[in-house]
């Protein structure tokens, strides 16, 4: 019974509740004597540690001279750079708990990329793996529900559409980090383009954040999550069967596999798309579904 | 188009959003105010995080002018004193990243060696007892119980601020009084 009110006695003592819900307390109280006595420990260590921080106060220093010549200045350069960075490197405090996993998927792709010795199917695996290892922490990393590790992004005080793009671009640069120097050692030992092999991972890579970008914002990460991962498993599971015989689909899947310039444009056309659709989207969020 | 982010019933009621709108619109005098209404706070705060008074003061210094700069998008969501907190956590936090504290700071939340009014109190001795119990606290239950009982927050808005869910607040409040109560019947058994 008195688990109902346990949470709120510590937020009764210090008066941060709702009205109608602190009249509620107050009325228990009356007949609780359990819940009394909590109330007084709360009071008391309310009490300590009130004079605990206010040792720490001192006389407020005044505001810097610095600071009232930054007013009306507009950043310079520098600091716009130094801070865009700032925020696009904190990033990876949030993808920490992600980040073994993300960057152990990419090798086994590029492994199995190498070891295959179908020259036309060498880009199947980075298809099927690159594109859907960097849409998933992109659906995630637009939720809430990952709180812990929003330990330093979370209280930047940054306009919603900049910390979009700070994980975009964290994310992106991690994945090609990796998947560039692999796809050009895979080239180079299987005797295949580079261009066409990166254009073949990069495009639904592209695509598929949008995507999960836009859906994490429009609806939630894990509608985003389960929509993204049930559709590229889809597209790859119908791609494989197109190769092994059995197409289902009109469309020649194994185009993606050796995309024409045509084939990568339009996956950019509509990565760009879904984008400005995730950026009309931003005004009308919470930040709280941002951050 | 900002309009639509300043609920105005909210605007008319709380002084501390018709600062920021006017901060929003460029007027200096408005972060004065600001400050003189929040910067004792926001001080406690970042000498509890940093240890260090003039760390603090520096610190403090980068979070109105990171409050001036973001004024323009501070969308009502939050009370202003929540969004200072937060700016001023981020500020800390990075400063901390930035550079170790000095050799000479004290143990983030630990009081100064400065004479304060409450050293001059006839219970110093508890005090120093509580102090040194809080100290023995992990640093996020102690910064709950700061953002609860020292500033005032709710439960969401302290959420909010440590970025964890409300649930995390609870058990980390119940935590901290559970582990002090601890600590000082042991203090006590020691003594």
């Amino acid at each position: 019974m008195h688990e109902r009110w346990d949470d709120q006695l510590p937020f009764y003592v210090t008066g941060a509740l709702p009205p109608a819900t602190h009249a509620a307390v107050a009325q228990h109280l009356r007949e609780c004597v359990a819940c009394a006595a909590q109330v007084a420990e709360w009071q008391q260590l309310a009490a300590w540690h009130q004079s605990h921080v206010a040792g720490r106060m001192g006389a407020l220093p005044p505001l810097s001279p610095l600071v009232r010549a930054s007013l009306h200045r507009p950043p310079t350069l520098r600091e716009l750079l130094a801070s865009t960075l700032q925020l696009v490197w904190a990033q990876r405090n949030v993808l920490r708990p992600l980040l073994p996993g993300i960057v152990g998927v990419l090798l086994v792709g590029l492994a199995a990329s190498l070891g295959l010795m179908n020259a036309e199917r060498v880009a199947l695996p980075l298809v099927a793996l690159v594109p859907i290892v960097a849409a998933l922490p992109i659906a995630f990393l637009h939720s809430r529900e990952l709180e812990p590790a929003f330990e330093i992004v979370s209280a930047t005080p940054s306009a919603p559409g900049a910390l979009l793009l700070a994980r975009l671009t964290f994310v992106l640069t991690l994945v090609s980090s990796v998947t560039l120097p692999g796809s050009f050692a895979v080239s180079a030992a299987q005797g295949s383009s580079f261009g066409p092999l990166v254009a073949a991972w990069l495009g639904p890579l592209l695509l598929l954040s949008a995507l999960a970008t836009v859906l994490a914002l429009r609806w939630r990460s894990g509608v985003a999550v389960g929509v993204v991962l049930a559709g590229w498993l889809g597209v790859i599971g119908l791609l494989w069967l197109e190769l092994n015989g059995y197409p289902l689909l009109a469309l020649p899947l194994h185009a993606l596999l050796q995309p024409h310039a045509w084939l990568f444009l339009s996956q950019l056309l509509a990565a760009g798309l879904l984008w400005w659709l995730a950026w009309r989207e931003l005004p009308h969020l919470s930040t709280e579904r941002v951050y | 188009m900002t309009e639509q982010f300043w609920p105005m019933a909210y605007a008319e009621r709380d002084p501390d959003i018709v600062l920021v709108k006017a901060m929003a619109a460029g007027e200096a005098t408005a972060i004065e105010s600001l400050y003189q209404r929040h910067g004792p706070a926001l001080f406690a705060y970042l000498v509890g995080q940093l240890g260090d008074r003039q760390w603090a003061e520096d610190v403090l210094q980068e979070v109105m002018l990171a409050a001036w700069r973001s004024a323009a998008r501070f969308r009502g969501e939050s009370t202003v004193r929540t969004w200072l907190l937060a700016i001023a956590r981020y500020r800390a936090l990075n400063a901390r990243q930035r550079r170790p504290p000095p050799p000479d700071a004290l143990p983030p939340d630990l009081p100064t060696d400065d004479p304060k009014p409450h050293q001059k109190l006839e219970h110093d001795a508890q005090r120093d007892e509580i102090a040194r119990a809080l100290q023995q606290l992990p640093a996020a239950q102690r910064e709950t119980l700061e953002l609860i009982f020292f500033h005032g927050l709710s439960g969401p808005e302290a959420a909010q601020v440590q970025k964890v869910a409300i649930g995390t607040i609870k058990s980390r409040l119940h935590r901290a009084k559970a582990a002090l109560r601890h600590l000082l019947s042991k203090e006590e058994e020691d003594a």
